[in-house]
């Protein structure tokens, strides 16, 4: 009767103690955690020796995505940046951040395999002008060339850059979303190399 | 009853309603509504995976990110333990369908407070295996803790009124509760008018408990407006946001309008021949119960008085009602006879018809709605080579990115953005015109999920 009554009264301490220390720890993960967006591969890399220069940031060839967030409302994608189309018919194929939650918006094209890169080209919806970023190659996560964006308002811009091998061309904005020019909307990045 | 046959007969109602909850989450599939995906688990899946669809509210700031975050953090339990994709969804549903039975006991302690033993044991069976609850808690709604907070919350502030030893100590859990299911569930508010205006009252008659009862509704406040600071940038933005476009710009009327009698057909359609039994027990129980019948009353009336209306809202009316009706069974033993087992002979008679009427009722309801839908999303995540998805119907009536679990684009389908070759998976449904567009274009069947198609792109 006695030994019941103590089951009864523990049992009942257990499951809410348990359930409160789970929810909390589980909050508390949950508040540090902010996932990047990230893509998988789909296709094989090119093969090694090519006698042409390609765009290695395709889908087709492998590539694939780290965005620090996308508009999900609208869903401006990050794997439209690698979709082939330079200028595509609608405006939703584009990557755009997330204007509310992203104070450093940052897109990484990352290739299927270390490659000699030539030239990045970047195309921007003309309609906004932001163009405050910091472009890079990098092999292994470590930065090889940086360059700036141009500050001009033109849709394509190109770098000539001189990656003997990468395997990752990264762009890292420095943007005031609340500002009339904060407004980072890309639809392409080619990686011309080998 | 004996101390030893009240623990036994309690875990006994705990354990039959625990196998019924868990049955019916097992046999329900899809969801009830598109909240309970896009309102907190796409969100909190968003800050956990990267990818997801956030609907306006997100933009506005009309929701708060308490629930959310606390879904969320189960979710990361989840995680961790393996679970992945549609799984959190489901899970989170196990999770509230196991919590519903948190208003077991508290049905059984409010019960007895108006109509004894066999009041608080009808309360508790009932509660345990309420068919409305059984078919709204496997889902990740608000309404669920809502409800549960609100009934501990109402029990508490009940028994405080009895005891003055502890009525401050209660009073101050009694408001922290209930607050909590107005930060979760705003519409909760409603259940609050007749505890504080009882607690008011009461500071008349020199009675401190009102203090203990501001001073939980303040840490209430503060969980909000500290949530709200740290996601939207501003204290109590939500709210203030959530008043504005549902009240001042009555933009709740852009949301499934019904009349102001549709809460009333709900309940009738729900409990159907039970009714015959449940209004006059209900009635008998009204004056004993009257300060959780008017809870209950003032927040029928208050979703009446509101444009857009569905089903789920009335959740939390589902145990206090069963309260009433339980305290009308008690008064109904006591006039027919005096011996103890007919009266709980008659209690459990009249508790199984209405549980036997409402799952008659309850049945009546979609329990796989969009189910197929998702299951075909699911099919799609699982393909190597899906590069997009598109399907038919809206965006929002969709299992979201946790049932594609891949970081895709997934849009409903539009002809025009479906030229662009991300877009490599449709899911089609029958009739369509994007069903005939499939055919045309000779897209190659994938798989059928009752009256969807998957279709691939050669």
């Amino acid at each position: 009767m006695d030994n019941l009554e103590r089951l009864d009264a523990w049992l009942v301490r257990i499951i809410v103690g348990v359930y409160a220390v789970l929810s909390l720890l589980g909050f508390l993960a949950f508040v540090s955690t902010k996932a990047v967006s990230l893509t998988q591969a789909v296709a094989e890399a090119p093969p090694t020796g090519l006698e042409e220069d390609v765009n290695l940031a395709l889908l087709e060839n492998g590539a694939w995505i780290e965005a620090s967030s996308y508009a999900y409302h609208y869903i401006h994608h990050p794997l439209f940046v690698i979709d082939g189309l330079t200028s595509p018919p609608s405006t939703k194929e584009q990557w755009v951040p997330d204007k509310r939650s992203d104070e450093a918006p940052s897109l990484a094209v990352h290739l299927a395999r270390p490659s000699l890169i030539r030239e990045v080209v970047v195309y921007h919806d003309p309609r906004y002008t932001d163009r405050s970023y910091i472009l890079s190659c990098s092999l292994g996560g470590e930065a090889v060339t940086s360059v700036s964006g141009s500050g001009r308002r033109d849709a394509r811009e190109t770098f000539d850059l001189a990656c003997e091998s990468a395997d990752e061309v990264r762009l890292d904005f420095d943007w005031n979303p609340d500002s009339s020019g904060g407004h980072i909307r890309i639809y392409e990045i080619m990686v011309i190399g080998r | 009853m004996s101390r030893r046959n009240h623990i036994i007969l309690f875990w006994s109602i705990i354990a039959v309603g625990l196998v019924v909850h868990v049955a019916c989450w097992l046999t329900k599939t899809g969801m009830h509504y598109p909240d309970e995906i896009f309102q907190y688990v796409e969100p909190a899946y968003i800050r956990l995976e990267g990818y997801g669809w956030l609907p306006w509210e997100f933009s506005r700031g009309v929701r708060n990110w308490t629930l959310i975050a606390f879904y969320g953090g189960w979710m990361k339990i989840f995680l961790l333990l393996g679970a992945e994709g549609a799984w959190l969804h489901r899970l989170i549903g196990l999770h509230n369908t196991v919590l519903a039975l948190a208003i077991v006991p508290a049905a059984l302690r409010m019960g007895r407070l108006y109509g004894g033993e066999i009041a608080g044991w009808t309360a508790a069976a009932v509660c345990a295996v309420l068919p409305p609850v059984l078919f709204y808690s496997p889902h990740p709604l608000s309404e669920v803790p809502a409800m549960v907070l609100t009934t501990w919350g109402l029990t508490l502030w009940l028994e405080g009124r009895g005891d003055p030893a502890r009525e401050g100590r209660l009073a101050f859990i009694a408001a922290l509760l209930l607050g909590l299911s107005v930060v979760i569930r705003f519409f909760s508010a409603a259940f609050l008018i007749v505890p504080t205006i009882d607690y008011a009252f009461r500071l008349f008659q020199r009675n401190r408990a009102f203090l203990y009862y501001a001073a939980g509704g303040l840490v209430s406040i503060a969980v909000l407006a500290f949530s709200d600071w740290v996601t939207w940038g501003t204290p109590l933005h939500s709210a203030i946001e959530y008043f504005r476009y549902n009240l001042l710009e009555w933009g709740n009327a852009h949301h499934g309008v019904s009349p102001w009698w549709q809460y009333l057909d709900w309940m009738v359609e729900r409990i159907g021949w039970g009714l015959v039994l449940f209004l006059p027990l209900i009635l008998l129980g009204l004056w004993r119960t009257r300060l959780v019948s008017a809870i209950w009353i003032i927040a029928i009336v208050g979703l009446s008085a509101i444009a857009h209306k569905e089903e789920r809202f009335m959740l939390s009316c589902w145990p206090l009602m069963v309260v009433t009706f339980s305290a009308g069974i008690a008064r109904l033993g006591e006039v027919l006879t005096t011996a103890g087992r007919r009266r709980a002979l008659v209690a459990a008679v009249a508790g199984a018809a209405l549980v036997a009427s409402t799952a008659w009722g309850v049945s009546k309801l979609d329990w796989h709605w969009y189910g197929p839908l998702f299951e075909a999303q699911q099919y799609v995540g699982r393909q190597p080579d899906a590069t997009g998805c598109m399907f038919s119907g809206r965006i929002h009536l969709s299992g979201g990115s946790a049932w594609i679990n891949r970081n895709v684009p997934m849009d409903s389908y539009q002809a025009d953005l479906g030229r662009n070759p991300l877009f490599n998976y449709f899911i089609v449904k029958d009739g369509t015109h994007e069903a005939t567009r499939a055919r045309l274009r000779r897209w190659v069947e994938q798989a059928r999920f009752e009256d969807y198609v998957v279709y691939r792109r050669e």
